[in-house]
């Protein structure tokens, strides 16, 4: 199966597969592969909308890829034999704590980075973490070879169609920034080709970006690709075809793997390897479902014909450049574009700032603070709004996941008898309804035992004072005074009692100074 | 005598004592729409005690204040345990949740015998349940004597498609007594638990 899609990408995407293949088992490659395959998927491929998030998980596993070394015994003495002795046990020793450092066991980790640093991969004499290759793209002529973050923002940019404006623009500045200071070359030679200049004319710039980007820079006479005609692709409809049916497989297998009739979100071992396989389809399969989404609006019918506007005759000198071109010629917002734009435009301001925090964070790849927003999102305040932004965008939200304590509540009540559940619970209400409850058996039972212990816990307080937080609590709480609870103080004689003084207090109808009035004596 | 006495009356006001302590501290719940952070639909917008036929496969999943629940469970605990010795363990009993969940759940179990509990809609949608009913919890204590608690039970039906098609809405009362035992939420519990099993009978099928 797996081999199949490998097929289907080449067809599609071009090295995609590669980056792609990784994940299973039959196709265990090198970390350098993946990473080159990846660099190669970004130079070949088409960039359809949902292609910046694709990468990102590929990216996020290439980074985290660590080949495995053969161990090769005895290299630690053939390495120190020219180093005379003492010095050579030593030498020797260090190169076999070096060795075990190429490639730690977890536990190992921290021992590994203390002793040899950051690069204690290198350090050991094997380097296990590699950098990403650098990017490479082709336009105009000219390859350039493009920083991490100036690849994110372009293939982010791929097929976006964020309709609020405030957030784009915010985003948008800020990627301007990044690109002016990391990849200036690039930028220039994008402002060049879409003929906008990237400050003062955004607008006109993104949208050209946009455009080239998604047809990987296409050069100026190579045949015009869109977003429909990618989407129509049958290597590109049978691709997404497969990534559905993996994720469902994966995500099915992943559940199977705990305990018998619960479904499993186990995110380690075996059910953990399912879990990442899912997420790898889904997002191959969300970059589908965006594309699919953008071909559909640009193939509906605008609803309103825009009312033809009187437009001076542009001068022939001052004919656009082709980038602006398509830009002007990108049809105008569909109802679908509109209702989503009115959505998030109408998020409140506090929510608006969530909104943009979950946004940029998840750009950066700030997980916790993403968390973080989504968390604020769903809270009562912005929940309602974001369920109809989630409505008019078509997008699930993702789902609170059900903590430890309330699926072992779950099982408890899986585990009662439900009849005899039902029969309690009428049997007490019946006696509640007679008057007879007082806090039913159960309770009464408990408070007895409780009340038994507590007077083993009251002669350890005879003839002391019973104020305090709680007493005080209890006054002001029930209006009554529990006077009686210092009746045995009242016969003790000992240390503290108020009667070792020799103060008599006056005569009550009790006999004590204050009488209790829940029992009156 | 007097022992006597003072036994009796000790055992009258110690659980008092914790359980008006108790009320002043806890802050109360403030509690969602079941289907907040769960659907992109409000359970508020299904109809209320609407008619409803299951699929043959049942699918059950908490509702979205579940966890408020439990917080707040925990939450009180922690004050009522700040006495000490003098613990009112009637009152922590009687807060305790976990019969209004299996009164709940018992009711669905008896209704629908095959019915499964899920982690969340996500896993029921998989799955592809015929129905999902999506049950949740709520508990208000009073907040001191002559206070009224409430213990209420949510169920969303949802269809196959996950639409929500009816729900039920229940609340069962205890009034705390002048002696201020407990809460007697367990007593409102058990009340909310019988209200839905005969709503649930009335329209569920």
């Amino acid at each position: 199966m797996v081999r199949t899609i490998r097929v289907v990408l080449t067809a599609t995407f071009g090295s995609v597969l590669l980056a792609l293949g990784f994940t299973g088992p039959g196709f265990a490659q090198s970390c350098a592969a993946m990473r080159a395959s990846l660099v190669e998927m970004d130079r070949t491929s088409v960039k359809p909308p949902g292609y910046g998030a694709l990468r990102e998980l590929l990216l996020a596993q290439a980074l985290a890829c660590r080949d495995v070394a053969p161990r090769t015994p005895g290299n630690a003495e053939a390495a120190c034999a020219s180093v005379p002795m003492p010095r050579r046990d030593w030498c020797v020793l260090e190169a076999q704590v070096a060795e075990s450092c190429r490639t730690p066991q977890p536990e190992s980790q921290r021992v590994c980075h203390m002793l040899f640093g950051d690069g204690y991969a290198n350090a050991a004499g094997q380097q296990t973490v590699l950098p990403i290759p650098p990017t490479q793209i082709a336009l105009d002529g000219r390859t350039y070879s493009v920083a991490p973050e100036c690849a994110h923002i372009l293939f982010r940019e791929s097929g976006t169609d964020l309709p609020h404006a405030g957030l784009r623009a915010d985003m948008r500045s800020k990627s301007l920034v990044t690109m002016r200071e990391l990849c200036p070359d690039l930028l220039a030679a994008l402002e060049q080709r879409t003929g906008n200049n990237a400050a003062n004319d955004a607008a006109r710039f993104w949208a050209a970006l946009n455009n080239l980007v998604l047809s990987n820079f296409a050069a100026r006479n190579a045949a015009p690709v869109n977003v429909a005609s990618i989407n129509a692709r049958p290597g590109f409809r049978q691709m997404c075809e497969t990534a559905r049916a993996n994720e469902n497989t994966c995500r099915t297998r992943q559940g199977n793997m705990g305990e018998v009739g619960r479904n499993s979100r186990g995110v380690s071992g075996q059910a953990g390897a399912f879990g990442e396989c899912a997420a790898l389809y889904g997002s191959l399969a969300g970059m589908c479902s965006n594309t699919e989404q953008v071909a559909a609006r640009a193939t509906q019918p605008p609803a309103k014909p825009p009312t033809p506007q009187p437009a001076p005759a542009p001068p022939v000198a001052a004919a656009p450049p082709p980038a602006a071109t398509s830009a002007q010629s990108a049809p105008p917002p569909s109802p679908q574009a509109l209702r989503q734009a009115t959505a998030i435009g109408q998020l409140s301001p506090q929510c608006q700032d969530q909104f943009n925090n979950l946004l940029e964070a998840t750009n950066a790849g700030d997980r916790q603070r993403a968390a973080n927003a989504y968390t604020a999102l769903r809270g009562a305040s912005c929940d309602v709004q974001m369920r109809e932004v989630a409505n008019v965008t078509s997008l699930g939200l993702p789902e609170r996941r059900v903590s430890d304590r309330a699926r072992s509540r779950m099982d408890r009540a899986m585990g009662t008898d439900p009849n005899a559940a039902l029969s309690g619970a009428a049997n007490r209400n019946a006696q509640d309804a007679a008057g007879g409850g007082g806090g039913g058996d159960f309770e009464i039972d408990q408070v007895i035992n409780f009340g038994m212990a507590m007077l083993g816990v009251m002669s350890a307080f005879s003839g002391q004072s019973f104020g305090g937080v709680s007493f005080g609590m209890i006054n002001a709480g029930s209006g009554t005074n529990f006077s009686t609870m210092n009746q045995r103080a009242t016969s003790t004689y000992g240390q503290g009692s108020p009667n070792a003084s020799g103060y008599r207090p006056p005569a009550t109808r009790c006999g004590r100074p204050v009488c209790s009035t829940i029992t009156g004596r | 005598m007097l022992r006597t006495v003072s036994r009796r009356s000790f055992l009258m006001v110690a659980p008092a004592a914790t359980l008006a302590a108790c009320t002043t501290d806890l802050a109360p719940v403030t509690y969602a729409d079941p289907l907040a952070d769960l659907h992109t639909r409000l359970g508020a917008t299904a109809p209320l005690d609407a008619p409803a036929k299951a699929g043959p496969t049942v699918a059950l999943v908490y509702g979205s204040n579940i966890e408020r629940l439990l917080q707040h469970k925990e939450d009180a605990d922690k004050i009522l345990k700040q006495f000490g010795p003098l613990t009112n363990t009637s009152a922590m009993s009687d807060i305790d949740p976990q019969p209004l969940i299996t009164g709940g759940i018992a009711v669905l179990r008896v209704k629908y015998p095959g019915i499964k509990p899920l982690d969340d809609l996500a896993a029921a949608r998989a799955q592809h349940f015929s129905t999902t009913i999506v049950l949740d919890f709520r508990q208000v204590l009073g907040k001191t004597v002559g206070h009224r608690t409430t213990a209420s039970l949510y169920a969303v039906f949802l269809d196959a498609r996950q639409v929500p098609i009816s729900r039920i809405e229940v609340t069962g009362e205890g009034i705390m007594g002048a002696v201020g035992w407990t809460y007697k939420f367990r007593e409102a519990s058990d009340k909310a638990v019988l209200m839905f099993k005969e709503k649930v009978d009335q329209y569920w099928s």
